[in-house]
Order: structure tokens, then C-alpha cells, then sequence
């Protein structure tokens, strides 16, 4: 039945077809790394950070694959943030959950060891003087807050304004200066002597 | 990095200091946006297959989801002929309503009317007299 009516498709829907998915695959190949580097940054783990970018692509191609290449970024951005977000609201209500399982046995397998500091931990700035600036950034930037972290990624790598970025973040104007304002000065603390 | 949020970020300095801010600031921002870039140039090959893969199978649902709507094109010209349908009988039945109310309203006004209810009931004496 779908190779028939693909068969009886006129040249004309094939090839506009055809030319929407070429835009969407060209979309999608430049802004995947980068996504996918921003959610990296967000959870702090590559596997959700995986499923995140897939959520993005296919919610996108799903509700906007036919939108013009123009309007593609700030849609597939708006998306990426809300799965982020979702993601943080899901492991936050783990976290609170497993914290409150393991308060009653706490004592029965816990001996301290956790509570201690990683001797392999290093700071960002002897990152950044042992293993250059790409590892000190990151560690910098993965110690900023959530929101504090998006807003500055999407204002200073992804080059939105300060009202895309609102929209994107789902939060006002003014809390998108803040939030980057904070984020540049605490990262000029922590990188500003090495850059 | 917008004038405002330089003047917001460097509030209370002296015009040589704002301006050193800014262009650290600005150097900063340089060494993000390089060091983000390369990060990216330097995903490892495992990473950049799974995201190809991603990506062929979002745009190739874009090719189902055209084809599948492409599909229900007829069935959705059934129901727009199913739902006329609908339309134009119940217009109809309303139009019979419409044309029925003032004959029921007569009806009301001869049940209403005692003497004129008194006149049907013995309508056939009446008639006689009538033709007497």
C-alpha cells in the first residue's frame, strides 16, 4: 500500500520531500555535536546524554519537520532544554527518593569512604594547567548551576540573544542577564588568570 | 556579550577598569567559543556514529511520517464527505422543524380558543345548517 502511493506520488511532492529531508539531515548534522557536547554538560552523563539529543531530533522532525531552515534553532534548542529539564526533574525526584530509602540503612553499608574527597579530583584551574583548556573548561562549566551553565552556553556558543534565550529557557529577560552574568564572572574567577 | 550586560557585569569600576573587563571578558568569551568548537571537533568516532545513526533515523521518520500522511489523504476525504453528510442532514431536519413549528402553532391557538374548539366539535351540525 505505501510503495503504491509512493509510486503514484507526482515528482513535484517527491521532490519537495526530498528537499525537506535534505535540510533537516544538513540542520541536524550542524548542531548535533554541539547538542549533544551541551547536554554532556548538563547530566553528566554521555548515555543521557545520548537519549536526550534523540528525544530532540525526533520530537523535532515530528512536530516541525516542515518549518523553514530559519526557524529550525531555536525550535530544536526550545526542545533540547525542556528534555534537559525534564531530565533534571526526574533524577532530582531519584535522588530524593534514594536518599530517603537509604536514611534507615545507612549504617549497614556506608563506611565513610563516600563522604571522602577524590584524591584524582582536580580543580579546574590544575586542569587547565596539566591538561589545557578544553578539560578546564568543562570542568568549570560543569560546576556551574543548571541554568546558569544553558543560558551561558546558548548566549556565548550558540550566539542566541538575550530574548531567544529567554524563550528557549522558558524564563524572563532579565533572569537570562542574571543568570549569564553570573556565569561569566564565576568562570573568569576560575579560568579568567589562564585565558 | 550585549553593552548592557558589560555595564551590568562592571558596575562600580573606573572607565579604564570597566573597559579591562570588557575585553577580558571578550577574551574569555573567545577561548569558550574556541574551546567548545574544538571539543566538538574532537568527539571520538563512536560518539559521531551513534549521532549519524540518530539522525538517519529522525530524517527517515520524516519520509514515513510524508508518506503515511500522503496515505490518509483519501480516508480523510471520506470523513470530510462523511461529516457533510452529517452536516447537510441535520440542516435538512432543521428546515423541517422550521417549516412544521407554525402548524403546530395553530394547532395551539385552536386548542386555546374555547369557542373555536366548541365550532370543530360540532362542526358536522354546523355544516348541516349550512346547507339547510
Amino acid at each position: 500500500m505505501l510503495r503504491n502511493n509512493d509510486q503514484q506520488a507526482n515528482p513535484s511532492e517527491q521532490s519537495t520531500q526530498a528537499m525537506q529531508q535534505r535540510l533537516l539531515d544538513r540542520f541536524l548534522a550542524g548542531v548535533e555535536k554541539r547538542a549533544y557536547r551541551m547536554a554532556v554538560l548538563a547530566t553528566g552523563n554521555q548515555d543521557e546524554a545520548f537519549d536526550i539529543v534523540q528525544d530532540t531530533m525526533l520530537k523535532l522532525v515530528e512536530n516541525y519537520g516542515n518549518k523553514a531552515e530559519a526557524d529550525l534553532a531555536p525550535l530544536f534548542f526550545c526542545i533540547l532544554q525542556s528534555r534537559i529539564r525534564d531530565w533534571y526533574r526526574r533524577s532530582s525526584v531519584r535522588n530524593r527518593l534514594r536518599s530517603w530509602l537509604h536514611s534507615d540503612d545507612e549504617d549497614d553499608d556506608s563506611d565513610g569512604l563516600d563522604q571522602l574527597p577524590d584524591p584524582a579530583a582536580r580543580t579546574p584551574e590544575e586542569l587547565l594547567a596539566t591538561q589545557g583548556g578544553m578539560v578546564a573548561l568543562d570542568a568549570a562549566l560543569a560546576k556551574l548551576p543548571y541554568r546558569q551553565q544553558q543560558v551561558f552556553l546558548l548566549r556565548a556558543w550558540e550566539g542566541l540573544d538575550v530574548k531567544q534565550t529567554a524563550e528557549v529557557m522558558k524564563c524572563a529577560q532579565g533572569s537570562v542577564k542574571t543568570h549569564y552574568s553570573r556565569a561569566l564572572a564565576a568562570l573568569r574567577e576560575k579560568l579568567g588568570d589562564h585565558v | 556579550m550585549t553593552t548592557n550586560e558589560q555595564k551590568q557585569s562592571s558596575v562600580g569600576l573606573e572607565p579604564q577598569a570597566i573597559s579591562a573587563a570588557v575585553d577580558r571578558d571578550a577574551a574569555l568569551l573567545a577561548v569558550v567559543r574556541r574551546e567548545m568548537d574544538r571539543s566538538c571537533a574532537a568527539l571520538d568516532g563512536h560518539t559521531l556514529s551513534r549521532l549519524h545513526t540518530m539522525r538517519a533515523a529522525a530524517v527517515a521518520k520524516q519520509g514515513s511520517r510524508w508518506t503515511l500522511s500522503r496515505l490518509f489523504v483519501p480516508f480523510g476525504g471520506l470523513v470530510t464527505a462523511c461529516a457533510l453528510v452529517v452536516a447537510v442532514n441535520i440542516g435538512w431536519n432543521a428546515h423541517k422543524a422550521e417549516t412544521t413549528a407554525p402548524a403546530a402553532m395553530e394547532d395551539i391557538e385552536l386548542l386555546a380558543d374555547k369557542e373555536a374548539l366548541d365550532l370543530y366539535a360540532d362542526y358536522e351540525f354546523y355544516q348541516w345548517l349550512a346547507q339547510n
